[in-house]
């Protein structure tokens, strides 16, 4: 029998089906309960046309029929997706088309605006309102059905039809072209990772692990399938509460949270202004962090208000999920940048020259990772794929395909990688990433532009802010606010530009590039500046 | 300054600085701000910012809370519970 995600969750209802699963806004789901839902929910999916091989998108806050509603769409033998429950229709309008999704998951508030963001809709066939019973009969064309109906469907086993390499999930990252990117992932791939990060983090049914990350951020995936490997309690975080430091801080020492993964920008703001000092924080076992640099002052201010919990640094891009880790042996004696670390066994990783041959030990280079958890591509994008992911030789004699993260390392006298930066525009904001060009993109679709830049200015507390620096068509006047609008109509919200600046040229650098560097270096300048607006 | 004017500044912060959205300009008093996704974590951050500096008050972190901060009347409510707390 193939080994599948939803199996985790068969197994662990098989256990102990009265056991929390799911906690949440008061309420509390069982693993025997979620079994059952997400079987509910494969027959619906199923009695609708949606078979193996598809794609289920959701759009709707983090809630319990959300994880039914992943994990029904993957006993169907499907793929979820998972789309930025904030971002605006028309993201959601360009995924549900690039994939061609075949269902879509919402909330009924949400049926308006699908309905006009997808009015040359892609090929679905019916959307679930998982927020109650359907009030309209249809959306976007085609029938909508109310979560009530699920109730309708048998909860009894439903036979995953489904194989380790098949999707498991797309996740949309930022595209550098201007269009966001579909990461490929499948059964293989998650339960790599997922396996390990359960035995590694030793984790069971007692423990209780925090749903800080969105579905569609890949940290997603060890809070969901690495509590159901252990039949452990997820308590996702509420969207009300996310944004409150002091109120997610405050509900995880009472909820008495025992493993913690989250961005290291959502550390530094739970130091910063969480009251994390006069909180009980003893129940706290395991603090993983990912997604960016943690600075080491603050990781040392953590390790000294939970002296007796492991601390771990993972890495990975969204392409492969975690792919090294660092466990931080003792608080940090200096402020060294922390190591990302060794290879988790189930990959090896590479650090090569432009020319793609092995650095001099030591030396920088790029990072290539090859292994089972490396995703199986671009949805729909085979060149990108291909520049992705290359046949290249790992060891004497053989070839495999490896991931080009981009990211710039070299390995430490001790044997421990070091990240030194990325070889392109691709930064970190809040621990989003983000591609600098697609935001360029989006500004230059706005009629009145001729040049765009966008800078990402680095930020204590968020990693990183952004501000552009746009060239008019000659005549043509910008206002600022449109030009945010503009934005906000297609890009998620941590991508929207925080100051849009109008220049009459840009400077340039010796070979005509724009000189990234000055500009960023006006930004700190007196406000009389060229740049300052016209 | 009176409690409209309160809530027509921290308003017009809003709509300049926080949502990018112009079609907002008649967004009411009490509608939530948070339940419609229009502030994230960096929105918080700006806005308790924004209310220490223009009404020379402090805000501790731990009234930065969600029942604090959920609409632009709640957010006025609080900067008036502040404005009788003496300044640090």
């Amino acid at each position: 029998m193939a080994r599948l995600l939803p199996q985790l969750v068969t197994d662990a209802a098989a256990r102990d089906a009265a056991h929390d699963a799911v906690v949440m806004d008061g309420a509390r789901t069982s693993y025997g309960e979620l079994e059952a839902a997400a079987n509910q929910f494969a027959r619906s999916l199923h009695a609708h046309g949606v078979r193996r091989g598809d794609r289920v998108a959701l759009w709707l806050p983090k809630s319990h029929a959300a994880i039914v509603a992943l994990y029904g769409a993957m006993k169907v033998g499907a793929a979820y997706v998972p789309v930025d429950s904030g971002a605006p229709p028309a993201r959601l309008a360009y995924i549900a088309r690039d994939c061609q999704v075949a269902a879509l998951v919402t909330v009924a508030n949400r049926a308006d605006a699908i309905d006009e963001a997808l009015a040359e809709r892609p090929p679905m066939r019916a959307v679930w309102l998982a927020d109650g019973p359907a009030e309209r009969p249809t959306c976007a064309g085609v029938p909508a059905i109310g979560w009530n109906a699920l109730a309708a469907e048998s909860a009894a086993p439903f036979d995953c039809p489904a194989l380790e390499d098949d999707l498991a999930y797309v996740l949309y990252t930022s595209g550098s072209t201007g269009e966001p990117k579909g990461v490929m992932l499948t059964h293989r791939n998650a339960l790599a990772f997922v396996d390990w990060a359960a035995k590694t983090f030793t984790l069971t049914h007692a423990d209780r692990l925090t749903g800080h990350a969105p579905f569609h951020f890949d940290l997603s995936t060890f809070d969901l399938f690495a509590a159901a490997h252990a039949g452990a309690a997820l308590y996702p975080l509420p969207q009300r509460l996310a944004p409150f430091p002091a109120a997610v801080a405050k509900a995880w020492s009472e909820q008495r949270l025992t493993v913690w993964y989250v961005t290291p920008s959502t550390l530094v703001l739970l130091l910063s202004h969480g009251g994390l000092e006069r909180l009980d924080l003893s129940a706290l076992r395991v603090l993983l962090f990912a997604g960016e640099v943690m600075p080491v002052p603050h990781l040392r201010r953590l390790m000294s208000l939970a002296p007796h919990a492991r601390f771990a640094n993972l890495y990975g891009p969204t392409e492969t999920n975690v792919c090294t880790w660092y466990e931080v042996p003792a608080p940090p004696g200096n402020d060294t940048p922390l190591p990302i670390g060794r290879p988790c066994p189930y990959d090896d990783v590479l650090i090569l020259d432009e020319a793609l041959r092995p650095v001099p030990e030591g030396a920088p280079g790029e990072l290539w990772v090859r292994g089972a958890s490396v995703m199986k591509g671009y949805w729909g994008h085979p060149e990108r794929t291909a520049l992705a992911l290359q046949r290249i030789e790992v060891t004497a004699g053989l070839v495999d395909h490896a991931y080009r993260t981009g990211d710039l390392v070299r390995r430490r006298g001790d044997g421990l990688l070091e990240f030194l930066g990325r070889r392109d525009h691709q930064i970190k904001t809040r621990g989003y990433r983000v591609e600098l060009g697609e935001i360029e993109t989006t500004l230059l679709a706005h009629p009145a532009i001729d040049e765009a830049v966008v800078l990402a200015i680095p930020d204590p507390e968020i990693t990183h802010r952004l501000r552009a620096v746009v060239v008019a068509r000659s005549g043509a006047q910008v206002i600022e606010a449109e030009l945010q609008q503009h934005c906000a109509r297609t890009l998620p919200r941590y991508m929207v530009p925080e100051t849009i600046a109008q220049a009459d040229a840009l400077p340039r650098t010796s070979t005509g590039k724009v000189d990234r560097r000055a500009l960023a270096g006006v930004w700190s300048a007196p406000p009389q500046s060229p740049w300052s607006g016209s | 300054m009176s409690a409209t004017d309160t809530e027509a500044a921290i308003r017009q912060f809003l709509l300049a600085e926080v949502f990018y959205d112009r079609d907002l300009q008649n967004l009411r008093a009490d509608e939530n701000l948070i339940e419609r996704g229009l502030l994230d974590s960096l929105g918080i951050l700006k806005t308790v910012e924004f209310c220490e500096a223009h009404f020379g008050i402090t805000i501790p972190d731990h009234e930065v809370l969600p029942d604090h901060m959920e609409s632009v009347r709640a957010i006025a409510q609080l900067v008036e519970r502040r404005r009788t707390v003496p300044p640090r």
